[in-house]
């Protein structure tokens, strides 16, 4: 068994090679001319082609051997690195068991917490960051203040109190309708127009306040920005994540939003009919009669619609005593007519 | 020690195999999906520990001496300092522009947008600057004294200058930058020095403008050759002849672009890295507009064939592509190099990370 083997050294200091005999003692290495260097200090800088030791305190420091080590050395000196400290010390299996593992919980996490931070974001925050995101909605709001009333009126009475909105109409022919951060409804124009009845507005418009009621515009806000932040470095599973999110609510929240909704319109006594109808030909792509349309823009694209949501919407409607409309036929036409001069003024 | 100059070995060799890389690649492959990507960082590491121990200078390999933990700090910063202006370009002026501000938005456009390209420049200096402090031969490293803080700014103005009369500057501003990054490196107590010129580019470069005017003369012959063709043919087949030809146009147009920007990078990597110099030696780079068609159309069948999965090994190829066609000739005193001392940079590339662009 040699105690002492040939070895070259590069000291870090010039690039000549140096031709050593080391020699291990316990705890160090004695490289001759040097004082001797606790084995703790040398780091393993070789692989499967060479033998070579470095040291923590200088960078450039390089110890060698042209042949494989002894089995007594071998076991004293340090181990090479092979997929960072971590893994190498776990292992290959028991790094990807547990990188899965711990992976699922931070995405199960991030799908979760965002529904229990956000009823704590403050209302004025939400609102301020709701304008900065959408800003005046590009001018496509109709503007028609007799209008703006009724429904600020109608939207009064189908929200708690307490609840910040701000619900506008915008002069896109797309029957959908959308709730965005601090507390803004829009109703495209298309839904207006398209509706048989005020009380389907009315359901459409109570089921958004429902998603504001619950905070799930912030939550979904707070996801997007989890997910991005956590696959911001591979910017595609990112953008598809991105993507798969924002679209739409999860089921729960839909669920919770229609059960909002069928509570006001019961409390107002307004039919909920009328809005599982309205389900049922958003379903079958009746409302502008063109299916590519219906189908990537419509109300329906981002809230799909079952025959369990509108089966709850017809049971709910037994319970409803002393119905009367949403809002009066003069005042229906009165919205109806709220992107009229909006056009107009295009012209 | 002298180099050979002209032999069969060259002073650079590439000694890796793709079998020995594959069980490094795709180990980083499957760490990297299990940790949500924060693998990658370390991932890079293996990648270069293996890169360039199987890269040969002389009589001695190179060692990569950079950590994960380095590139992962570094692109956490990257994150901080292009996020803000990034953020404030997209919501910001956005907003502001909603809401009728729209001049105060343009005002505030261009110094953001010159952060970003402030940005840009250091963090492609400190790349180079990262990469020459972990590369280690003969125990001895590179690096800069330089921050990069003012070619930060040169990036600015030498990129504006560039667009003058045409863009035809550009090739003036890209071989300008690149000496001045170039020569603020040293590795041990050498500097380099970076001399390469802009003109010998300019015929190359001036390909871009001739491909509209040949374009045009193409398209007149086409349409020319429809006409003639349409006297003789019913107007249906006459039409549907047409819409080939454009659609062919339009291949051999992005083709041809494609070809001209590979001759342009060819020549221009010729001349960068030909006029380059460290101590007593020059380095030169062989590959010319064939290897790098080869090159990218290897990349392109390898990655469609594997459906995606041998993207994993582009690293690989390009890197021995690089070495492949780096060489060097001169001679170097290994008792006069010594070791550098130039200071260790504390984060790695981050920075470049985000724009995703080569270092060198």
């Amino acid at each position: 068994m040699p105690d002492s083997l040939d070895a070259w050294l590069y000291d870090g200091i010039t690039a000549r090679r140096q031709v050593v005999r080391a020699t291990l003692v316990p705890g160090s290495i004695i490289v001759d001319g040097l004082a001797p260097i606790p084995i703790a200090d040398l780091i393993d800088r070789g692989d499967d082609h060479r033998v070579v030791f470095g040291r923590k305190d200088e960078s450039g420091w390089r110890l060698g051997f042209d042949q494989p080590l002894p089995p007594d050395w071998r076991a004293a000196l340090p181990h090479p690195s092979r997929y960072g400290a971590l893994i190498d010390r776990i292992g290959l299996v028991g790094a990807v068991i547990g990188g899965i593992a711990i992976s699922a919980l931070v995405l199960f996490g991030l799908w979760i917490a965002p529904q229990l931070i956000a009823p704590l974001v403050p209302p004025s925050v939400e609102r301020k960051l709701g304008d900065a995101i959408v800003g005046d909605m590009g001018g496509q709001a109709c503007v028609d203040p007799s209008g703006q009333a009724i429904l600020d009126d109608l939207a009064r009475r189908l929200s708690r109190k307490g609840d910040p909105l701000r619900v506008r109409v915008v002069d896109i022919p797309i029957p959908n309708a959308v709730a965005l951060p601090g507390g803004q409804i829009a109703l495209f124009n298309g839904i207006i127009q398209q509706a048989k009845s005020p009380d389907e507005v009315a359901g459409v418009l109570a089921h958004e306040i429902g998603h504001v009621d619950h905070r799930h515009v912030m939550a979904g806000l707070i996801r997007q920005f989890g997910f991005g932040l956590v696959l911001g470095g591979n910017s595609h599973a990112a953008e598809y994540a991105d993507m798969l999110l924002s679209a739409r609510y999860s089921r729960d929240a839909e669920r919770e939003a229609d059960a909002f909704a069928i509570q006001r319109l019961t409390a107002n006594h307004i039919s909920t009919r009328p809005t599982a109808e309205f389900f049922a030909r958003l379903a079958r792509h009746e409302t502008t009669g063109n299916k590519r349309l219906d189908s990537a823009f419509s109300w329906l694209a981002s809230h799909p619609v079952s025959q369990e949501r509108r089966d709850a919407f017809n049971a709910a409607d037994a319970k409803i005593v002393a119905k009367q409309p949403a809002i009066s036929e003069a005042d229906w036409k009165i919205v109806r007519a709220m992107c009229k001069s909006h056009h107009d003024d295009k012209r | 020690m002298a180099i050979p100059a002209h032999d069969d070995s060259t002073a650079f060799q590439f000694h890796g195999s793709w079998r020995e890389f594959a069980p490094i690649a795709f180990t980083n492959l499957l760490l990297s999906i299990v940790t949500l990507g924060i693998y990658r960082f370390w991932a890079t590491t293996r990648t270069r520990n293996y890169l360039w121990s199987r890269t040969r200078f002389i009589d001695e390999r190179l060692e990569w001496t950079g950590k994960g933990v380095e590139l992962m700090i570094g692109f956490f910063i990257a994150i901080i300092l292009f996020g803000i202006p990034v953020i404030m370009l997209k919501f910001g002026l956005q907003a502001l522009a909603l809401r009728g501000h729209v001049a105060l938005a343009g005002i505030l456009f261009f110094p953001l947008y010159g952060a970003l390209l402030y940005i840009f420049g250091l963090a492609r200096f400190r790349a180079l600057r990262y990469r020459l402090s972990r590369t280690f031969w003969h125990g001895i490293r590179g690096g800069s004294e330089n921050g990069g803080w003012g070619y930060g700014w040169s990036s600015i103005w030498k990129s504006v200058i560039g667009m003058f009369a045409l863009g035809l500057l550009i090739p003036w501003s890209m071989v300008s930058l690149w000496n001045e990054r170039w020569s603020a490196m040293s590795f041990g107590p050498h500097h380099f020095t970076s001399r390469a010129q802009s003109g010998p580019l300019m015929g190359r470069f001036l390909l871009f403008y001739l491909l509209p005017v040949a374009g045009c003369v193409a398209l007149i012959g086409g349409v020319a050759t429809a006409v003639a063709t349409g006297v003789t043919a019913t107007p249906g087949s006459a039409s549907a002849t047409g819409i080939l030809f454009v659609v062919l146009g339009v291949i051999a147009g992005y083709f041809a672009i494609g070809v001209i920007m590979l001759a342009y990078y060819a020549a221009f990597f010729r001349e960068a890295v030909g006029n380059l110099g460290l101590g007593g030696i020059d380095f030169n780079f062989s590959a010319r507009t064939s290897d790098w068609l080869k090159l990218l159309l290897g990349d392109v069948v390898l990655v469609v064939c594997t459906l995606g999965i041998g993207v994993i090994f582009l690293t690989y190829r390009h890197w021995k592509f690089l070495i492949t066609h780096l060489e060097a000739g001169g001679e170097i005193d290994l008792d006069t190099l010594t070791q550098s001392t130039a200071p260790l940079p504390k984060q790695g590339e981050g920075l470049l990370d985000a724009f995703d662009v080569g270092a060198f």
